[in-house]
């Protein structure tokens, strides 16, 4: 029980940021009038903040399957490096490793990381926990939404504000600073010249081609 | 939207998700990603989610309001964060101010 105690007081941090932003994910899929169901059964089997928010959009923009699933590997890609970080741990675990990888979010991957052990019962007791509160919070967004009937119109920019705050996050944290340049051209571009319905693949088809061609040049002259 | 077409959007969703943390544990685990390929998946992401911000605001009249509402709350945002270092409080903040603002 002390040890159940401890492990909560250690994801408390993730709980208060999941209870919210499930809520926001929770509301904001509201207002697409598909049926709550479905938002939990995102939050169960997708567990990605960015990536739920983005599916939000999409699914008000009537996208197609094909742009869902290649827009959302896009944009988790940033969980590859995740998983690459905490391999030499993963190999020597069992078969929870298989639920920590699927529940490797930004927030799980940082408390992982920063653990003093590497225990494959504590990390999966981790993932766990996170999990929990994403669709806690899910819920009390889905249905407390409902049952607080004011105006949420505009809400809907927390998607834009996410993206802004991880952006800058990224920037901060990362060397590499080109690929917000290129990222900051080709999105004013794409919203600029590309049609709306498009917009998303086009500007993204075009940040893996530009990207690609900046470090074939990048390896050729250093 | 029918339910049909939502479930198969969450569940590609949901599949391509997994498959960005499982792909290195499939891909790597015998041997160590190679230079370039590591330089890719984490460049690759910081371009995407700038890209991002600029489809979040495709639907924007620019025309008629100019985007102030749009602009000034991303700039709360940005303060915010960079003050607080809190994900969180400038998301709800500057949604706030964004809702209040339209």
């Amino acid at each position: 029980m002390q040890k159940d105690r401890s492990l909560f007081i250690l994801t408390l941090p993730v709980m208060l940021g999941y209870i919210p932003l499930g809520m926001t994910f929770g509301i904001l899929f509201n207002e697409l009038g598909i049926h709550p169901f479905y938002a939990i059964l995102a939050s169960v089997i997708i567990f990605a903040g960015a990536g739920q928010f983005l599916l939000v959009a999409l699914l008000s923009a009537k996208a197609g399957v094909i742009e869902v699933a290649i827009s959302s590997f896009l944009l988790n890609l940033r969980h590859f490096f995740y998983t690459i970080s905490l391999m030499e741990s993963l190999k020597k675990f069992g078969w929870k490793k298989h639920y920590i990888i699927f529940g490797l979010t930004d927030e799980t991957f940082a408390m992982l990381k920063t653990s003093s052990k590497e225990d494959e019962n504590l990390f999966f007791k981790i993932a766990l926990l996170n999990h929990l509160y994403w669709i806690i919070g899910t819920v009390l967004g889905l249905y407390g939404g409902k049952m607080i009937d004011i105006d949420y119109s505009g809400i809907e920019f927390s998607l834009t504000a996410l993206f802004v705050v991880l952006s800058l996050n990224l920037y901060i944290h990362q060397k590499q600073k080109e690929p917000f340049v290129i990222g900051l051209a080709i999105g004013v571009a794409a919203l600029v010249f590309f049609p709306p319905s498009q917009m998303l693949v086009m500007a993204l088809t075009l940040c893996v081609v530009v990207m690609v061609a900046q470090m074939q040049l990048k390896r050729k002259y250093e | 939207m029918s339910d049909m077409h939502a479930l198969l959007t969450i569940v590609a969703a949901a599949f391509a998700t997994y498959i960005t943390r499982i792909l290195p544990y499939w891909l790597f685990r015998k041997k160590k990603p190679g230079a370039t390929f590591l330089y890719l998946e984490k460049n690759i992401p910081a371009a995407i989610m700038v890209v991002l911000i600029f489809y979040s605001l495709k639907d924007v009249q620019w025309a008629h309001t100019y985007g102030i509402a749009e602009l000034l709350s991303i700039a709360l945002a940005l303060t915010l964060y960079l003050k607080s270092k809190s994900v969180l409080l400038a998301i709800v903040l500057s949604t706030l101010l964004y809702m209040m603002l339209t």
